[in-house]
């Protein structure tokens, strides 16, 4: 190490400076100052430019030896001195400067970084304006180095999010000065690129989206203004925006820190198409196919009356077939409407007073016929008094008719079904008993989803549409009540179906059971 | 007393199956048209009692017939017949002047009763 008796032991007699004792006082006095400094720092003295440093300065390089001490730069440097010599000369011309981020690599560790600060020394004892040595203070700027490195890391990365996403994006600050904006966002709005600008005033732009009509018809600076201020006052907002171009956006808007605002759009004209289109084809398929079954239905309705001539037994049978599968498919034209309703939220629930008991009573009678051709028992367990709920009669009667006729399709001959009604504090539960093969457990996940059907139907001749339990459910969900597969059981299958009672019941209907 | 009722549809089938299912009925007389200018002309001719109207059809569809009846003085009931009978459906059919609404498809025995509903209440 360069310390204060290495130095002075140093055998300077062998370097171009020569003895110490024949140094000018001032070379002594940049001498001391270096080997007092914990700053790195080095100085080039003399025509030879010798190279004098002290400890700080070793500990950047990480080198211990003070082998170096006094000789040329040059033949310290050796091929770096190409490099270095331009600088060391300017310095010695006179001139002052500094190299920053410069990068150091010390055998293995990750690079550290300085800033030289390089100063010529004048000769203060002649008072000679000549250039006698080379000061070169240095300085760790490691951590800012990291910093800025970091800083522009993150934005190329936020650049890079921003530049790729489908998405437009905007983001504005609190004096409406727009700070960033991407490709996607420009094409949305249909700007040039002329038009748009990073740091412009984003007033500007919606002036413009509303001179082209796309805000709606008005005075543009008035919808301008309407606008802003909602951004002033409402923490986020969803617009959607059709355009004269035909192109329809949604645009939403969610208020930061600041002051300032973020904006998303997205074209969602695509999606609005394909929605209208699928809208058009359910309401073709609910008419082409309705009418045919209308006269078809209507057809065999009419000679299976006997209205059009008495039928053979054979003719009548045959007539019969006919007629219950031309009922199957209406099933299955208005199940298929009746989840796109469902889905769409579209469905209209009239919701009226109604006794639960009684409604089960009904859809036992409507599956009574088709329970006993499969020579199964339909039984009811009711309370004596009524139950009294707030449902669509219709769409109440849907859910009970299914899980009743599902739980007859898949039971074995000479078996019972039972539906026993139940009141539970303030809740009705209904429960769909059957003795049939029950569900297989893998199967159980799927059960109240769309198009799922367990193929272990006895093939008769009513297979389902596979969106029954599926319809059950929403139209249960609609109703506040709940519908689930009861797991406990061992043979068969049990389904139960909570609804909530009607509010403000006398005790007497809960006290039925 | 025999009840006069015109049905109005495109299709040919469902006029047929709409005539024979009303007919079902001893009181009820049908004559049927294919389109709304067909059952415009009819009307003056032959006076009935009730139109009973398909919505869809095409050149003239079923609220359009409606109207120009309405504009024409014509103040019989006047009953659609359409797959689409939703509630809001039947709303707007409602509001555009119709006394009622038949769904599709229709129970070819209780047609007669649903139309008489609507005339025994006009």
């Amino acid at each position: 190490m360069v310390d204060r008796a290495g130095f002075d032991s140093h055998a300077w007699e062998t370097t171009p400076l020569g003895h110490s004792s024949g140094w000018s006082r001032q070379l002594h006095f940049m001498c001391d100052f270096l080997m007092c400094s914990k700053q790195p720092m080095f100085l080039l003295w003399g025509q030879e430019r010798s190279f004098i440093y002290n400890s700080a300065y070793q500990d950047i390089w990480g080198i211990a030896s003070q082998d170096a001490l006094g000789r040329p730069m040059e033949e310290v440097a050796g091929a770096n001195w190409s490099v270095l010599e331009p600088q060391v000369e300017h310095v010695f011309a006179g001139k002052s400067f500094i190299q920053t981020d410069f990068p150091i690599a010390v055998s293995g560790q990750p690079p550290r970084y300085f800033d030289f600060s390089y100063t010529p020394v004048y000769d203060y004892e002649t008072g000679k304006r000549e250039v006698l040595g080379a000061l070169c203070i240095s300085t760790d700027v490691t951590a800012r180095h990291m910093a800025v490195e970091e800083l522009s890391e993150s934005r190329e990365a936020l650049a890079l999010t921003v530049d790729n996403v489908a998405e437009g994006v905007a983001l504005v600050d609190s004096s409406l000065a727009l700070l960033v904006w991407n490709e996607p966002f420009r094409r949305h709005f249909g700007y040039s690129r002329a038009q748009i600008t990073t740091g412009m005033n984003a007033m500007d732009l919606m002036v413009e989206t509303a001179r082209r009509g796309d805000l709606g018809e008005g005075d543009p600076q008035a919808i301008v203004e309407a606008l802003v201020h909602s951004i002033r006052s409402t923490p986020h907002q969803t617009l959607e925006i059709q355009r004269k171009n035909g192109r329809v956006l949604n645009l939403f808007r969610q208020s930061l820190s600041g002051g300032r605002f973020l904006l998303v759009s997205q074209d969602i004209t695509d999606e609005r198409t394909a929605a209208r289109l699928k809208d058009e084809l359910v309401s073709t398929v609910s008419h082409e196919l309705r009418t045919p079954l209308t006269a078809i239905a209507g057809a065999l309705g009419i000679v299976g009356a006997g209205a059009a001539g008495e039928l053979s037994e054979k003719a009548d049978r045959l007539i019969k077939i006919a007629q219950r599968n031309s009922e199957r498919l209406i099933l299955l034209v208005n199940d298929l409407l009746d989840v796109d309703k469902l889905q769409s939220g579209r469905i209209e629930f009239r919701l009226e007073e109604a006794d639960l008991a009684e409604l089960v009573q009904a859809s036992i009678e409507h599956n009574l016929p088709y329970a006993q051709r499969g020579g199964l028992t339909l039984r009811a367990e009711v309370p004596q008094a009524p139950v009294p709920v707030c449902v669509d009669r219709h769409r109440m009667l849907q859910v009970l008719t299914n899980l009743i006729s599902n739980a007859v399709k898949f039971s074995p001959e000479e078996t019972e079904v039972l539906v026993r009604l139940e009141v539970e504090g303030r809740r009705a539960r209904i429960s769909v008993i059957d003795r049939g093969l029950g569900i297989p457990p893998e199967f159980r996940d799927r059960l109240f989803q769309r198009f799922s059907q367990h193929d272990s139907t006895r093939n008769r001749v009513q297979q389902g549409t596979g969106l029954g339990l599926a319809i059950c459910k929403s139209i249960v969900e609609h109703h506040h009540g709940a519908i689930w597969l009861d797991t406990k059981t061992t043979q068969g299958t049990t389904i139960h179906v909570d609804l909530p009672l009607k509010p403000e019941v006398g005790g007497a209907s809960g006290d039925g059971t | 007393m025999s009840l006069r009722v015109l049905y109005v549809d495109d299709e040919e089938d469902l006029r047929e199956v709409a005539q024979m299912s009303l007919e079902l009925d001893p009181e009820i007389e049908v004559r049927a048209c294919a389109s709304g200018a067909a059952a415009i002309e009819e009307i003056d001719a032959w006076h009935p009692d009730l139109i009973l109207m398909d919505v869809m059809m095409p050149d003239m569809d079923g609220p359009e017939t409606l109207r120009r009846m309405r504009a024409r003085g014509v103040a019989v009931p006047i009953v659609f017949v359409t797959a689409r009978a939703a509630h809001t459906d039947v709303q707007q059919l409602t509001a555009l002047g119709a006394d009622g609404v038949v769904a599709k498809p229709f129970n070819p025995l209780q047609l007669a009763t649903q139309v008489r509903r609507y005339l025994d209440s006009g």
